[in-house]
């Protein structure tokens, strides 16, 4: 499989990291054992430190990273080198709670250490890749809703939450149609790529300066985890 | 039955059996050309216009990296087949530390991509952005597909004002950490 990936990525240079996450469902005081391997596809040998960060999301989806307090995950080795174009496994033990009354998430941080220079002055740049971990609860089923819309300077806002115990991932789409006519939309809008983890909510808004002076409906469908859907409707007048 | 008519799905199922198996997910970053040293600096004492007539004033870097000369290019690409997937990829960036006292690292700013320098005596505007000690988003992509891939030619000014005072003979430093993820 290492080949094929070094043959389907022979133009690729720098710093290669898979997989992109792990989502693991587990049953409390669990041990798991995951593997990380990156690869060196660039000329010269690269140097790697890894750490644990927490991470968290605010009401606009903005990422919020922490240090991680909790010591119940173990990288193993945690600085390593990788001669060019070649590769490194590192191991990745994590021990679950013991109480997993909902989903516990980390993001592994691997990154990448320019060689000890003497003195420099200016600005050195350093790559870092990260591979969330999430462990979820066996059973958990993702939970999605619609709680709030409204109007707020020439924008419609739907607030998305997440009630359950569980990441979820959604895509949603948005129509408005006349109020009069709800067949066939005058506006519509996808929203790709909507996370949102356990006991959050974001706000997604759509600017309305498009439309023309009226009563409108707007219906704002969330699909997510497969066969789930739900749907907000909101009307307004512009 | 003509059997060589099912040799294409065979061929096909030989292709996807192992990918399906062994799911093949990763992240390829890249920064410049090389993985040792990706260094930007501001000579100013060597830069055409300074000392400035008004402050403030921003100047690109008196030297770049090797791909980008007034600040650094930065490669990503999501490959994802059959693996578990992620919903958005994300870069973001920080520094470490401010230069010096009088030196702050919001007084260094970045593009996405290349732009011209801010006018002489006004403040850096949209789309240029401070750089600062916690997280800045610089791009958001969502994952539509087997695989993404972005390019950008990030471009840095530092922004001198008129109470800055000069830099020891070592001059000054900072690390930009440049992060790469998905969610």
């Amino acid at each position: 499989m290492n080949s094929f990936i070094f043959t389907l990525l022979f133009i690729a240079q720098g710093m290669i990291v898979r997989p992109i996450l792990f989502e693991v469902e587990a049953a409390p005081g669990q041990r798991i054992t995951k593997k990380v391997t990156l690869i060196n596809a660039s000329s010269d040998t690269l140097f790697v430190r890894s750490h644990v960060e927490h991470f968290d999301q605010d009401s606009t989806g903005k990422t919020l990273f922490s240090s991680y307090n909790d010591n119940d995950v173990i990288i193993n080795p945690v600085e390593f080198s990788i001669p060019p174009q070649d590769e490194y496994s590192v191991r990745i033990t994590v021990k679950t709670p013991e109480d997993m009354s909902k989903e516990k998430w980390f993001m592994l941080v691997f990154q990448q250490m320019p060689p000890p220079l003497p003195e420099y002055a200016g600005i050195r740049f350093v790559k870092e890749v990260g591979v969330p971990f999430y462990l979820i609860p066996i059973g958990a089923m993702p939970e999605c809703d619609i709680d709030t819309s409204f109007i707020r300077k020439d924008s419609l806002y739907f607030r998305i939450i997440n009630p359950g115990i569980r990441h979820i991932r959604a895509n949603g789409t948005l129509k408005i149609f006349k109020a009069q006519d709800q067949k066939s939309p005058i506006l519509q809008k996808d929203v790709k790529g909507i996370f949102l983890l356990p006991q959050k909510a974001i706000y997604k808004a759509f600017p309305l300066d498009t439309l023309k002076k009226g009563q409108y409906v707007a219906k704002f469908r969330v699909d997510f985890h497969g066969p789930y859907a739900i749907e907000g409707v909101k009307s307004f007048m512009k | 039955m003509r059997y060589w008519a099912i040799l294409p799905l065979f061929f096909l199922i030989l292709f996807f059996l192992p990918l399906k198996l062994y799911p093949l997910s990763l992240i390829i970053m890249q920064v410049d050309n090389n993985n040792s040293n990706i260094d930007i600096t501001f000579d100013l004492g060597n830069t055409p216009g300074f000392p400035p007539k008004v402050y403030p004033t921003c100047y690109f870097p008196s030297s770049g990296t090797q791909s980008n000369p007034n600040g650094v290019s930065i490669s990503v690409m999501v490959i994802n087949i059959f693996g578990q997937t992620i919903s958005n990829a994300y870069l973001d960036v920080r520094a470490s530390q401010n230069p010096s006292t009088s030196i702050t690292c919001d007084q260094i700013y970045w593009t996405i991509n290349p732009q011209t320098l801010p006018p002489p005596g006004t403040e850096p505007a949209h789309p240029w952005h401070p750089l600062t000690l916690t997280w800045t988003n610089v791009d958001e992509i969502p994952i539509v597909g087997r695989s993404i891939q972005r390019q950008y030619n990030m471009d840095m000014c530092f922004k001198l004002e008129s109470d800055d005072n000069p830099t020891p003979p070592g001059g000054v430093s900072t690390t930009v950490y440049i992060r790469f993820y998905g969610l």
